[in-house]
């Protein structure tokens, strides 16, 4: 009889304990929430879930968690919470506001292993939910001064992007940890930049997808784009504005002073010109990266669907197969991509903000020798400066066609699966001639501005709505020198 | 003896953790309870008057208050009685754009009783404008599917392929809409009656839900 109680006991102690992903221990109050930022700072890295191993060889029990940008800004809050047995609540995206909040109370993984497995399970789970659209549901708007480690960062959905910060620099730049969709072939690395998002890009209004010509301003008192902050589960429900701490500043000051008005609040020491333009190009350099990542992502795409489609293999087989069949109006050709996995695949946004960048890179280069001198500059930055510039004294427009694209610099170069080696100013030289290209039916030669070749189809198959442009880099330097008038440097 | 007490004690334990189990509330719903809260300290009406009221005189006086609401706001009388007209009146007042589709939910019941959420978000990533997810019967929590009828195609065919798993058996959807001044209206729907209007200027926000008004000012 005992035996009989006893083994009921353990089994009702072990419902109980089970019930949850993790059990909660400690609630969130302003000393967690200042764990949680300190937590980011020390433990966020790009190889989070890429190590096997951690610093000191144990096991890294987050390895292989792969994730998007949204799936990123879930996990560090959900980590920490099952690390330190807090709660995690966010709204249910398809619930309606009346709907049960989503916890890590929810019992459906009872039979996953306690710990990390069920953890891992709870956030393949989260994954499949979340996305850009419904992070303001779960966060507010916060003011200049409560941005730090663990805010983020949302554009409007043309955009459909976000961030998190997890450090913020003496000179106010914040270390911002994101990924991109494109992110199979490239491991499980996610990446990072240290330079404040463009807050035309953050704030770009919305278009009408049933009349293009008509957009929506979104950069206004209540919008949901821009610097946000987890909401306190008691504030799940009510209405943004009601969350204490909110604030609409950053949503009035006006675009061009956003980025400004964030550096200056946060900044403790004012960064240098120098200081400015390098980290430019590290950033430039991360974006580099990130393109070779997304450009062997529609390399392995391509060569697995043709293997497939080789091999007769059926929709139940592959599925490369099942997402080309799965198109009604899949292209004729099948080495051709479907309008769904194209536009997952091309790089036209991309594209262009890195030439954003690197026109803003030069933008302050240029103001910097006008106000500064060139004793403003490092000797050995300033022969990086000069790789990527030649001709700073000239226009963007007209230095890209002086430019022979003879630059030697060993300053961020990498290797480009069948293609080569390739530094950072020399595709600079072929993206400001117009040498590149976003379409990923070419060849990834084409796609970074080398000679054509037969594999490429950029012109046999279609390309939906991508346009080939052209950039005016006169028009886009204005607008940088636009910002860099305003920015902290030249105050 | 010392045993058997230990043991007896060890047994009482676990019946209080049981019932406690038992007796807590669930976080869900104590996150829910704070949908009541009263909102006065920001100046506005009783937030919590339920559209299940079927009180004539309380439906009277929420009308009273919603419309005492728009005058704190809009600085003069208007004679509204529901969303749909409060609409009317906003739309008259300025010109503002067509509204855009922001989000669309469709309740689905399939052939064999299971219930599907179709979610539409036209201006979401690729990968995420229609998204599919069952609802789980015994949580009653979404998950996700992934493969359904056209889902490699481009986006309205997705929607017309995802809304062929079921009957449609309901409806939810928000618009947005500009005005020149940059003021944005946001509308709530369920089955094409506004459950929700949300109006954001420069100088106020107000909001109309559960047959109730909010005027909020802004100071910066």
């Amino acid at each position: 009889m005992k035996k009989i109680i006893a083994i009921l006991a353990v089994s009702m102690l072990a419902q109980f304990a089970h019930s949850a992903v993790w059990v909660d221990e400690n609630q969130w109050d302003a000393s967690w929430e200042n764990k949680y930022h300190e937590w980011l700072k020390v433990t966020a890295n790009t190889k989070m879930f890429a190590n096997e191993k951690k610093a000191n060889g144990e096991p890294n029990p987050y390895y292989g968690i792969r994730v998007d940008c949204a799936d990123l800004v879930y996990s560090f809050r959900i980590i920490f919470s099952f690390e330190n047995k807090l709660p995690f609540a966010m709204n249910n995206p398809v619930g309606g506001s009346k709907s049960p909040a989503i916890t890590n109370q929810v019992a459906r993984y009872d039979k996953v292993s306690q710990g990390v497995p069920r953890l891992k399970t709870f956030l393949t789970w989260i994954y499949d939910l979340v996305s850009t659209h419904g992070l303001p549901r779960d966060t507010y708007s916060v003011g200049f001064k409560d941005v730090g480690p663990g805010t983020m960062i949302v554009t409007t959905k043309k955009n459909h992007h976000s961030w998190t910060i997890t450090n913020i620099s003496k000179t106010g730049n914040p270390t911002l940890f994101f990924n991109s969709t494109n992110a199979r072939t490239a491991g499980f690395d996610v990446q990072s930049r240290q330079s404040w998002p463009n807050p035309f890009w953050v704030f770009e209004p919305e278009v009408d997808e049933a009349d293009p010509t008509k957009n929506i301003n979104i950069y206004l008192p209540g919008s949901y784009a821009g610097f946000r902050y987890w909401r306190p589960v008691e504030f799940l429900k009510t209405n943004e504005n009601e969350v204490p701490g909110y604030s609409e500043e950053q949503h009035t000051v006006g675009l061009g002073k956003w980025k400004t008005m964030a550096q200056n609040s946060l900044a403790k020491v004012k960064e240098n010109i120098d200081q400015v333009v390098i980290r430019l190009l590290n950033d430039a350099c991360s974006d580099f990266k990130q393109r070779v990542d997304a450009v062997q992502e529609a390399e392995a795409y391509k060569s697995e669907m043709a293997a497939d489609f080789a091999a007769g293999k059926s929709a139940a087989e592959s599925s490369y197969v099942q997402d080309y069949m799965s198109d009604t109006e899949h292209p004729s050709d099948k080495r051709c991509l479907t309008a769904k996995t194209f536009d997952l695949l091309s790089t036209p946004s991309r594209d262009k903000r890195f030439i954003d960048a690197l026109v803003l890179a030069r933008a302050y280069y240029s103001f910097g020798l006008s106000k500064f001198g060139a004793k403003a500059f490092s000797p050995t930055n300033t022969a990086i400066y000069k790789a990527f510039f030649p001709n700073i004294e000239l226009s963007a427009g007209d230095e890209a066609t002086k430019d022979n694209g003879e630059a030697k610099s060993d300053f961020c170069s990498y290797k480009i699966q069948s293609v080569g080696t390739l530094n950072l100013a020399r595709y600079k030289h072929r993206v400001f001639s117009g040498r590149f290209s976003s379409n990923p039916n070419d060849s990834a030669n084409v796609r970074f501005g080398y000679p054509k070749t037969e594999k490429d189809l950029g012109e046999v198959c279609p390309a939906f709505d991508l346009v080939k442009k052209s950039y005016d880099l006169n028009q886009i330097e204005q607008e940088m020198m636009r910002e860099v008038s305003t920015s902290p440097i030249a105050q | 003896m010392k045993k058997n007490n230990i043991f007896l004690l060890l047994c009482a334990l676990v019946a209080i953790i049981a019932v406690m189990a038992v007796l807590l509330p669930k976080k869900e719903v104590a996150v829910d309870k704070l949908k009541s809260i009263q909102v006065t300290k920001l100046g506005a009406i009783s937030a919590d008057i339920s559209p299940a009221a079927n009180s004539k005189e309380v439906a009277v006086t929420a009308v009273a208050k919603a419309q005492d609401e728009f005058k704190k706001c809009f600085k003069k009388e208007s004679h509204f009685d529901n969303l749909e007209n409060l609409k009317n009146l906003l739309l008259e007042q300025k010109d503002y754009s067509a509204p855009i589709l922001n989000e669309e939910n469709y309740e689905l019941v399939t052939a064999d009783n299971a219930n599907l959420i179709v979610q539409h978000i036209p201006q979401e990533e690729n990968k995420n404008q229609v998204r599919v997810f069952s609802i789980n019967p015994t949580d009653g929590m979404p998950d996700r599917i992934k493969d359904f009828p056209y889902s490699g195609g481009d986006v309205s065919l997705r929607l017309k392929g995802a809304l062929t798993l079921g009957t449609i058996k309901g409806k939810t959807s928000s618009t947005i809409q500009n005005a020149y001044d940059g003021s944005m209206l946001s509308l709530e729907n369920r089955d094409d009656k506004i459950i929700r209007l949300h109006l954001i200027t420069n100088n106020f926000d107000f909001e109309c839900k559960n047959q109730s008004c909010i005027c909020l000012t802004k100071e910066y």
